[in-house]
């Protein structure tokens, strides 16, 4: 019986560190790793070769090596984050998410048929025997079983994948893993790195799958490729499905329920005559009975993934102190942020309040001198085009945009403004042409570097977050978030203590002058359309950028929201601020705008100053046809 | 040359049975826009229809046909009932259809498979009440049985008949402008319902036929039959191009007789691996196939 009882701890144990990589992957990253299993693998290998020794007669396995515990385990780890990344790069083309999840499912398969085929590499289907429990005197039973020290010697490490899943849950590297999840183009925008952020889930999340296949096999002391089939995968994704994606504590629980208590429980199921396979089977069925059921009434699994509210009354409190503040002097006062309210349980900020930091307000300032200055322009495209297949969107198009003008660019529609918004952001990369920003040359430049240059924008259609509050949408909004990066977020929170401040407290700035601040902790799909160009609004400006690029910002909101919208526009222009205006609609433009960009059939048509291009006979050409 | 003829020989049959299941997987595929991880057990299910009525006295291909109808309803009614409700949702809350079916489909499979477990247990084999086929063909390795010719014509003929019924038929076109944008197709006034409706009628049958002559191809059946197959046919599906019957006919048969090869030339052991690494490429670098030129769109949009 207590062989039995440690058995299944042992199995809880490494399956919660399974799950918890797999999350890591699939919950927070978005990422259909279906071959997750691989990493287990990988992990489970690596302790069996070295801890096994050199090859012995009838034994065909390629470089053993005899090392003392636990550097076999810190090895496992390793070899399986390396694996994540090596078996997850189907992850990075951009393909359909299924495409994605099958390509990783049958890479799993490939190495699976590989390792079993091949000889003389990890003795194919027999795969490696006998691997000795790790500090016999302390993890064996007198009777030579494995005995309960062996539960001790993993608790570590489940302290330290608990560590590492949860300090980047809730860091910002965790946030900005959320926001490449539901929204790739808006994390690219806000100056994220989706490439390096997924390598990061990958690498962790393999580390994790490694560890558990390290601490599996150190127990079970076999290892073969029919331990680690493909649909092992899908007992660990159907785990998170119960138990909760993107959170830890759901992880934890789908893995206590699924692979273990599902396993466990038919054992208690008494035995049918005449049919062996109808107990295993009907517990199969309830896992795919379950699976579908979660999908359907509780998608989001037992535990939910937790939103983090933050003090509406701290927020407030700035709130007042800006109500003098038309964007000049440099804040100073502070809010709480995330994780004081959340990890502290308090209700009000107030409390949690910190000391003044001014540094991010401060940089704003720099920016906001008199509009007429002799450096390059803000913004300057020379002669892009862009194709299509046979169409030619943009034909060789030029535009200025001069620093701290608001500067409009018009046409009917197909008349190629989104192409040029994609051309200028670093979404769309022009045939030929160049894209200039304050002089320098970023025609090579992707979007995120863009971003970090000083370009923000809002999007058309779909540049809200899903899963994601109000505020944090905002927050995501700077592109130069110094405590963003994922070694920060595992080294704790001291190391991102910091610059998350400064982010929390212009994020509070900016939710305010926008009239977002009784939304914060509302999810986006509360907002209306207009209150969401307001967030995003909010997001642009939350980075300190230089340039602000609004596509369409009034696109189907109601005229008073519209009203509002412009006047925002207005201030952005006092605060010193380049804004490129997409625009359709011209009365809008002619209220707002210094400069107009007249584009039509992928042509520069004319740009001047704004009575100039609106009196013109071209615009009436464009737009009239007469 | 002589293991070449062998491996084709071999190859040639088995593409047979692939080549409709990759069609049937293709056209859910393309107009379900349903990723059908459950597939491989539902032919294996087809196959135990056939056993069933076969075993109770009914003559071979009597019985197959009863078996690809019997499918066919059952394709019908998890398409209502399961995949059709998950993509509307998916769709109403604007997430991807495809991540949120691709689950479903993964449960839907466990359940499908282990139930044939149940019925007929783990891996109790089981055969058809047939004759020893006559060779209608031998030269220099290359064999074939006149029950793999007959496979070979049923194949032809059904997926001929599906090609020119979804080009030439005003319902086939119908259909195809379904796959294409399903709610244009509606406000047309296409009745996308029932479009939907044939299209896993028809994708059923070729699924629960297919696993039919998978079984007379390797002559027995057990409860991992279709199954085991499962990959081949989506990679079948895919390098052709999804969408298409013609692609997926290629593709099937490209890669049973490349994998055929791969067995006699390089390893028994290693005889999936060249068809699988051909599809893991296709998916990461040519996701529309050979021949997907109209479901390129569709599956590039990510």
């Amino acid at each position: 019986m207590s062989i039995y009882l440690l058995t299944l701890v042992v199995y809880l144990m490494t399956d919660v560190i399974a799950c918890w990589g797999l999350n890591l992957q699939f919950g927070e990253a978005g990422l259909y790793s279906f071959g997750f299993i691989v990493c287990q693998a990988a992990g489970a290998y690596t302790v069996g070769l070295l801890t096994l020794g050199s090859a012995a007669p009838g034994q065909t396995y390629f470089f053993g090596a005899h090392l003392a515990f636990p550097v076999p385990i810190i090895c496992s780890a390793a070899v399986g984050g390396v694996f994540g990344v090596v078996f997850g790069v189907a992850a990075l083309r951009r393909i359909r998410l299924d495409y994605q999840a099958l390509a990783m499912l049958v890479i799993a398969v490939i190495a699976n048929y590989v390792v079993n085929g091949v000889t003389g590499f990890l003795d194919g289907p027999i795969g490696l025997v006998g691997i000795p429990l790790p500090v016999p005197g302390f993890t064996q039973a007198p009777s030579g079983a494995p005995g309960w020290g062996y539960a001790v010697v993993c608790v570590p490490a489940l302290i330290v994948s608990f560590w590492i899943v949860w300090s980047l849950s809730r860091s910002p590297a965790g946030r900005a893993m959320r926001t490449a999840r539901s929204n790739e183009a808006v994390a690219r925008a806000t100056g994220k790195s989706v490439a390096k952020l997924w390598l990061g889930a990958l690498f962790w999340g393999g580390v994790l799958g490694g560890l558990s296949g390290g601490l599996l096999v150190a127990f079970i002391g076999a290892w073969a490729p029919a331990s680690w089939e493909f649909t092992e995968t899908f007992v660990l994704l159907t785990a998170l499905i119960v138990g909760g994606v993107g959170n830890v504590w759901g992880a934890a629980l789908g893995a206590l329920l699924v692979p273990v208590a599902f396993a466990e429980g038919s054992r208690y199921l008494p035995a049918i005559p005449g049919s062996p396979d109808l107990g295993p089977s009907l517990e199969w069925i309830a896992v795919g009975l379950v699976t579908v059921l979660f999908l359907w009434f509780r998608p989001a699994g037992l535990i939910r993934e937790r939103r983090r509210k933050y003090a509406v009354a701290a927020i407030e409190e700035v709130g007042e102190a800006d109500q003098s503040d038309t964007g000049g002097p440099p804040m100073s006062a502070g809010v709480a942020s995330a994780d004081d309210v959340a990890s502290t349980g308090l209700t009000s900020g107030s409390a949690a309040t910190q000391p003044a930091r001014a540094t991010a307000a401060t940089r704003e300032v720099t920016t906001s001198s008199p509009v007429t200055r002799g450096g390059p322009p803000a913004i300057e495209v020379e002669d892009v085009v862009v194709r299509f297949g046979g169409v030619t969107a943009l034909d060789r198009v030029s535009l200025v945009v001069p620093e701290g003008s608001v500067t409009a660019i018009v046409g009917p529609n197909g008349a190629g403004k989104s192409t040029l918004v994609g051309v200028i952001a670093g979404s769309q990369r022009p045939a030929s042409g160049h894209v200039r920003m304050f002089g320098d040359d970023v025609t090579a430049m992707k979007s995120h570097a863009r971003a970090r240059h000083g370009l923000a924008r809002s999007f058309q259609i779909s540049g809200e977050v899903d899963g994601l509050t109000v505020f944090e949408n905002v927050m995501i909004g700077e592109a130069r978030h110094e405590g963003e990066g994922m070694l920060r977020a595992l080294a704790g929170r001291w190391a991102w203590r910091d610059p998350e401040l400064r982010v929390t407290g212009r994020a509070a700035i900016e939710v305010r002058r926008v009239g977002l601040e009784d939304r914060v902790n509302a999810v986006t799909s509360e907002l209306s359309g207009g209150q969401r160009r307001l967030m995003e609004i909010a997001r642009c400006l939350v980075g300190t950028p230089r340039v602000v690029l609004l596509d369409e910002p009034m696109a189907g909101v109601n005229p008073r929201m519209a009203d509002a919208i412009i006047e925002h526009i207005r201030r952005l222009k006092d605060r010193g601020l380049t804004v490129l205006l997409v625009e359709h609609e011209l009365e809008v433009v002619e209220d707002v705008a210094d400069r107009i960009v007249l584009l039509s059939d992928g042509r520069t048509v004319m740009q001047g100053d704004t009575g100039e291009v609106l009196n013109a006979e071209a615009l009436r050409e464009v737009y009239l046809g007469v | 040359m002589f293991i070449f003829l062998t491996a084709l020989s071999a190859g040639l049959v088995g593409a047979a049975a692939m080549a409709l299941a990759s069609v049937g997987f293709s056209m859910q595929f393309g107009i379900g826009n349903l990723f059908n991880l459950a597939f491989g057990a539902l032919m294996t299910l087809g196959g135990f229809f056939a056993y069933v009525v076969n075993a109770a006295g009914l003559g071979l291909w009597l019985s197959a046909a009863i078996a690809a109808v019997g499918l066919g309803v059952v394709s019908v009614l998890m398409g209502r009932a399961i995949y059709r409700p998950f993509t509307l949702r998916a769709r109403r809350f604007g997430k991807g259809v495809e991540a949120a079916v691709i689950m479903v489909s993964f449960g839907v499979a466990v359940m499908v498979q282990y139930s044939i477990q149940a019925i007929w247990g783990a891996s109790t084999v089981y055969g058809y009440r047939v004759g020893v086929s006559a060779v209608a063909l031998s030269a220099n390795g290359f064999v074939l049985t006149w029950q793999g010719v007959a496979s070979l014509i049923v194949t032809a003929a059904l997926c001929a008949l599906l090609g020119s019924f979804m080009r030439f038929t005003q319902f086939g076109r119908a259909m195809r402008a379904t796959a294409g944008n399903e709610a244009l197709a509606r406000s047309s006034g296409v009745p996308v319902d029932r479009i939907l409706d044939v299209s896993w009628l028809i994708s059923g049958a070729f699924c629960g036929l297919a696993g039919v002559l998978l079984v007379l191809d390797i002559g027995t059946l057990d409860s991992f039959t279709g199954s085991d197959q499962l990959l081949l046919v989506i990679a079948g599906a895919i390098v052709g191009g999804v969408g298409s019957p013609l692609g997926a006919v290629l593709g099937a048969g490209l890669v049973s007789v490349v994998s055929e090869i791969a067995a006699g030339y390089i390893s028994p052991d290693l005889k999936y691996v060249v068809a699988f690494a051909l599809l893991v490429l296709t998916l990461l670098f040519r996701p529309s196939g050979l021949v997907g030129s109209t479901a390129r769109a569709k599956v590039l949009a990510k």
